[in-house]
């Protein structure tokens, strides 16, 4: 069984990028359109990655990270923030809700993967 | 209202619309708060669009990737059944190996062929032999002749005494002349059975000839079809893997065009932000028409509502960089 990330993302066009790009190097993608629908979907399952927008409807990218943080189970799950936000206070609350990367949009899919390959857990 | 414009018209001091009187405000000003709303449902319905369109094109290309990789996985699979563990040199052998087997076997005939023509050869000399033995017999029977002559003739010179040995000697002559008869009768059908058997031996070998010249063409026309057919199949493998780099490379481009996509993510964020500023705008015209301030303020507003660089170059009417670096931060 390959390694799972979960990509939360409100535009489903971005989610199927990033999907095609993980899905053809091998990991399993969980899919969520927010915060709170990927706190449901997870529901204390463990992944390898997730990767998240940050303006979202609903739960935006950054709540998403801190609720997530609060669960000991996702405490050292890498989190990347895939985003077009890029205002520096946002990143640094990015970071210290405890993100491990923030990449900002558009991407290339061989930039995303290797960034993946970097962050995501063994 | 979004909660971003909600928290502009708080920042900016306003009230909702809702909230104030509408008496003293002018007509001109109601005009362009109702204006404000139609920008505000085509810059709406705008998005909306937009992002269905979108999401559909990538759903489409997405199927259409998905099911090139099956077509590559395909290719790729018929590609290694031909090259994988010697498949194809395996066929040319095993059909070149069954060629050698019915070569072989008319190889085994021919020279089935040729033992039989030793033994045909073998046969016209047994006759040879025969005919020169019959031969003999009938020199043997002519000099019984003389013999049989010359012992008459001295039987006459003997006169009485010499008259039985005279019956003796015609009768060894009658037989002698019988002898020579038969010897000749023998010769003359040992010359026909050797003629017989000469046409026969003629006849194995002009087939031999035959033969050779028939496994000489065949290996020929075996060796030409095993090279054509090597060659067919290393045109099919040269299309196959045509196939493959062409599929890579069409893949690559349906890849590169889901990339794209990412756009409306963007301008669905460009416009929800001008979207929302137009809603502030409007709910700022409440109170009648905004002052300098107000108007200072929802710009100010507008600004930090921004969350891609180039928004803010937009609005300040700046020209668009080069893109460098793959915009990734690790923490």
């Amino acid at each position: 069984m390959g390694k799972c990330v979960m990509i939360v993302d409100d535009s489903s066009s971005v989610r199927t990028v990033v999907g095609i790009a993980l899905r053809g190097a091998g990991y399993e993608v969980l899919e969520a359109s927010d915060g709170s629908d990927a706190l449901s979907k997870l529901g204390g399952q463990k992944v390898h990655l997730i990767i998240s927008d940050v303006n979202m409807p609903g739960m935006d990218g950054l709540t998403f990270l801190k609720e997530l943080k609060k669960q000991a189970v996702f405490k050292f799950t890498p989190v990347m923030m895939l985003t077009t936000e890029s205002a520096a206070d946002k990143v640094a609350v990015g970071k210290a809700e405890g993100a491990r990367a923030w990449m900002t949009k558009p991407f290339q899919p061989e930039q995303m993967l290797a960034a993946v390959q970097k962050l995501v857990l063994p | 209202m979004t909660p971003l414009a909600e928290r502009t018209l708080q920042a900016l001091g306003l009230q909702t619309a809702r909230e104030v009187h509408p008496v003293g405000v002018s007509h001109a000003t109601e005009r362009v708060t109702e204006l404000s709303g139609v920008w505000q449902r085509q810059i709406d319905a705008t998005s909306e669009h937009g992002t269905v369109s979108v999401d559909e094109l990538t759903k489409t290309f997405a199927g259409i990737e998905r099911q090139l990789a099956q077509a590559l996985e395909l290719t790729e699979q018929a590609a290694k059944g031909l090259k994988g563990n010697g498949a194809m040199s395996g066929a040319v052998a095993s059909a070149n190996a069954r060629l050698n087997d019915v070569m072989a076997m008319i190889q085994g005939a021919v020279e089935a062929n040729h033992a039989m023509l030793a033994t045909v050869t073998e046969a016209v000399n047994a006759v040879r032999e025969l005919h020169q033995t019959a031969q003999s017999v009938e020199r043997i029977s002519q000099m019984t002749t003389l013999l049989s002559i010359n012992a008459r003739i001295e039987a006459a010179r003997a006169g009485e005494a010499g008259q039985g040995f005279s019956v003796v000697a015609d009768e060894v002559r009658r037989l002698a002349a019988q002898s020579r008869q038969e010897s000749v009768t023998i010769m003359q059908r040992v010359a026909r059975i050797e003629e017989v058997i000469q046409q026969a031996a003629d006849s194995a070998e002009a087939q031999r000839e035959r033969d050779q010249d028939l496994i000489a063409r065949s290996r020929e026309d075996a060796r030409q079809i095993l090279s054509e057919l090597g060659e067919s199949m290393g045109q099919v493998m040269s299309a196959s893997d045509g196939l493959c780099e062409i599929g890579q490379q069409t893949r690559m481009s349906v890849a590169m065009a889901l990339v794209s996509f990412q756009y409306q993510d963007r301008v669905s964020q460009r416009l929800t932000h001008v979207r929302d500023s137009v809603a502030c705008f409007a709910q700022s015209l409440a109170g009648g028409w905004p002052d300098e301030a107000t108007l200072a303020g929802l710009d100010a507003q507008l600004l930090a509502s921004y969350t891609m660089p180039e928004e803010g170059r937009t609005h300040r009417n700046e020209p668009e960089p080069d893109q460098s670096g793959d915009g990734l931060m690790l923490f």
